[in-house]
């Protein structure tokens, strides 16, 4: 094969690096810095970093980044691998159901944001059909109280993004040969068999798109909480996005703003590059 | 793939490059040197101009154009947003000739930040300096320097439902105990009494700011004095303590949206509007929004001063200004200074209130013969309005401890004491 001169990739290189790599750097470095949007910058060393210590936002922010990124990867990576399973059988209505579940995809974040505000309002759509089911009990301020906001915004993610999970699943699924099936038939396997030593090690890299994209979206997570709650009520739905947006762009401190940038980026590169070590050890080329 | 998905992982870096793309921005110069108005008047040119909205502008620019020879090219966009591009475009010396700044130094883009950093024009040679209301000094002027026009004037009041409260049978009430009586006659008929959003954070500042003017800048004027001298603090303030104490009063006895912290903003000024809640103590600048709930039309919305003591003389109303600053480097100066000129002539300062359901800023204005007007003037006559609380605060970040630590304080999880320390604490911080 003819080999391409490597110096044809310094066009692309030098672009890549006047608007990724030179601003990524400068914004790391401003993260040791009080840089306040005007004045001169002073070097404060790891003075940002401290103050995310003994900052309550910043450290429940961490917390509920983490947690998200947790239940989301786990729960939603689950129902899309559910879903995929279901519709990747021959049941009726197949095509429609998967447009059905693919279809909040198509909304912006902010659109859902709005959305499920409506829906978690006192007394709303939800309450409502709770009401009309029978389960008024358990009828709640879901976004107004401190323990359930979190995990009314995550229910209303993956409501939002299980579709995604479900399709990259489905494709996984229908890249298997139909012939291994067939075969662990004729050794007598049944279905949990065949899922468990077939499909399960033959989906590793469905798994490794899936989790990794889910992971990434999660721990970055800012329309749906900014739309929703803002972060609040306190600060029981902060995200690690939101308070680098509010720091930096609505108090103009800019170089705590980087600094919170800074840990989220150094988190993500380290959960993502944890997460995709341990899932690639399970793929298998089929 | 996997290259493709490490970058994904890296993905948030992308809001380290915005940082550092505003850094990179942050060498570029304005045009240096501001003209000075030309005799004959004969300006010519363009006045560049970002504002929230063309309402109000929209009574003026044509003629102004026409007078002048100068066009006009403005761009409008919401607060929060406007105050985050204008940032941007103040730091790379971009910004336009006229723009809307919030007074004080509620936000980096607030008048007085700016005129520290000596990016705004010294206004007090104008002939309209002189009809600024005393009250608003300390919004904008740096000594004898003026830095801002004030366009009109905003005031929280407590806004209601005229046919809930006709339905009823209650008038609006003067003192603190009225009020109670009035809640309590509301509750009874099955009324929401005070429509409380509070799952929009901001929302806690209104009917906050609304008992602190009386109870706080009324009951103890010299508290922001001692404040800034380190003499005070928010937690050995009475009046501090009182305006929490009734607001968690009103919220734990039943007098406000239940489940508050669930509530969004709109919804809750949508309750007034269809007679489910009969009040909601909000901005008079968001007025016409409310106005636009109401069936009935905008003659069934009523406004009064929101009490907070027993003597109405010690009634306070919250009443802050909006603004807009010229550009130091202005490219157009003179224009900018004769289209602040034009819009301060008595006539045109009142309609641009009236047209945007405000009250008129500056003293010599035209009245304004409508109910928001009628409810705000009695104070304005006897000197009885305060900023807006956090007008006067040395940074946004007080008021974001107000609004996170005061939800948690509804929620229960924050105590009174818990909010007056954590207001403590983030104004020691911006004090610093």
């Amino acid at each position: 094969m003819r080999q391409v001169p490597q110096w044809f990739l310094l066009p692309a290189l030098a672009v890549y690096g006047v608007v990724v790599l030179y601003p990524s750097l400068a914004g790391a470095l401003y993260a040791f810095t009080d840089w306040r949007g005007s004045a001169e910058a002073s070097w404060v060393g790891l003075d940002n970093f401290r103050q995310m210590l003994g900052d309550q936002t910043a450290t429940a922010s961490l917390t509920n980044t983490l947690t998200i990124a947790v239940v989301l990867t786990i729960v939603q990576t689950g129902l899309g691998l559910l879903l995929a399973l279901a519709l990747n059988s021959a049941i009726r209505g197949r095509n429609l159901l998967r447009t059905v579940f693919f279809a909040p995809m198509m909304l912006p974040p902010v659109i859902t944001g709005l959305l499920w505000q409506y829906i978690y309002t006192p007394g709303g759509p939800l309450d409502s059909a709770m009401s009309a089911i029978g389960l008024e009990g358990l009828r709640q301020s879901w976004l107004g109280n401190e323990r359930l906001a979190l995990w009314s915004i995550i229910a209303s993610v993956i409501w939002h993004h299980v579709g995604m999970s479900m399709v990259i699943f489905l494709a996984g699924l229908q890249g298997i040969p139909e012939e291994l099936y067939e075969a662990a038939a004729i050794d007598g396997a049944g279905t949990v068999r065949k899922f468990w030593s077939v499909t399960r090690p033959l989906l590793g890299q469905a798994v490794t798109i899936a989790t990794a994209l889910t992971m990434t979206s999660s721990l970055k997570l800012f329309d749906q909480v900014f739309v929703m709650t803002g972060g609040g009520p306190g600060v029981s739905t902060q995200t690690l996005s939101l308070v680098m947006y509010k720091e930096a762009f609505v108090y103009g401190n800019y170089g705590y703003g980087s600094a919170i940038a800074l840990v989220l980026t150094m988190i993500v590169a380290l959960i993502v590059f944890l997460q995709m070590s341990v899932t690639r050890r399970g793929e298998v080329d089929a | 793939m996997d290259v493709d998905l490490r970058h994904r992982g890296l993905a948030a870096v992308g809001a380290a490059t915005a940082l550092a793309l505003l850094a990179a921005c942050s060498s570029g110069n304005a045009s240096e040197g501001a003209e000075t108005p030309d005799a004959d008047g004969d300006l010519g040119g363009t006045l560049t101009l970002a504002t929230t909205s063309e309402r109000g502008l929209e009574l003026f620019t044509e003629d102004f154009e026409a007078e002048t020879g100068v066009a006009v090219n403005g761009t409008y966009a919401e607060a929060g947003a406007l105050n985050e591009q204008l940032r941007i475009q103040i730091t790379s010396g971009t910004a336009p000739d006229i723009y809307r700044s919030a007074p004080g130094y509620a936000a980096p883009s607030s008048v007085l930040n700016l005129a520290n950093e000596g990016v705004l024009m010294d206004l007090s040679d104008q002939e309209w300096a002189q009809y600024v209301p005393e009250s608003f000094a300390p919004l904008q002027q740096d000594g004898d320097a003026v830095y801002a026009y004030p366009t009109f004037g905003q005031a929280i009041l407590a806004f209601y439902n005229k046919d809930v409260f006709e339905e009823v049978g209650v008038e609006p009430p003067t003192t603190w105990d009225e009020l109670v009586e009035v809640l309590d006659e509301l509750k009874a008929a099955g009324k929401v009494p005070i429509a409380l959003g509070l799952a929009d954070n901001y929302v806690i500042q209104f009917l906050t700011y609304a008992l602190s003017a009386t109870l706080v800048n009324g009951a103890e004027p010299d508290f922001y004095a001692d404040l800034e001298a380190g003499e005070t603090s928010f937690a050995e303030s009475a009046g501090w303590r009182e305006t929490f104490e009734k607001l968690m009063w009103l919220i734990d006895n039943g007098y406000t949206t239940p489940d508050p912290l669930g509530m969004p903003g709109d919804p809750a000024m949508q309750s007034v509007g269809s007679g489910e809640a009969a009040i909601v103590v909000m901005p008079s600048a968001a007025s016409p929004v409310l106005a636009g709930f109401f069936e009935g039309g905008e003659d069934r919305l009523g406004s009064f001063a929101f009490p907070a003591s027993d003597d109405p003389e010690e009634t306070h109303i919250p009443f802050s200004p909006d603004y807009l600053v010229v550009n130091k480097d202005a490219e157009h100066a003179a224009a900018a200074t004769a289209f602040l000129e034009y819009i301060s002539a008595p006539e045109r300062t009142a309609a641009w209130a009236e047209a945007t359901g405000a009250i008129p800023a500056l003293t010599n204005a035209d009245p304004v013969d409508n109910g928001l007007n009628r409810s705000v003037q009695p104070y304005l006559d006897s000197g009885r309005t305060t900023p807006f609380a956090n007008h006067a605060w040395p940074a946004g970040t007080i008021a974001d401890a107000l609004m996170t630590t005061g939800q948690q304080m509804v929620s229960g999880s924050a105590t009174v004491d818990d909010l007056l320390e954590a207001l403590d604490a983030a104004y020691e911080a911006a004090s610093r």
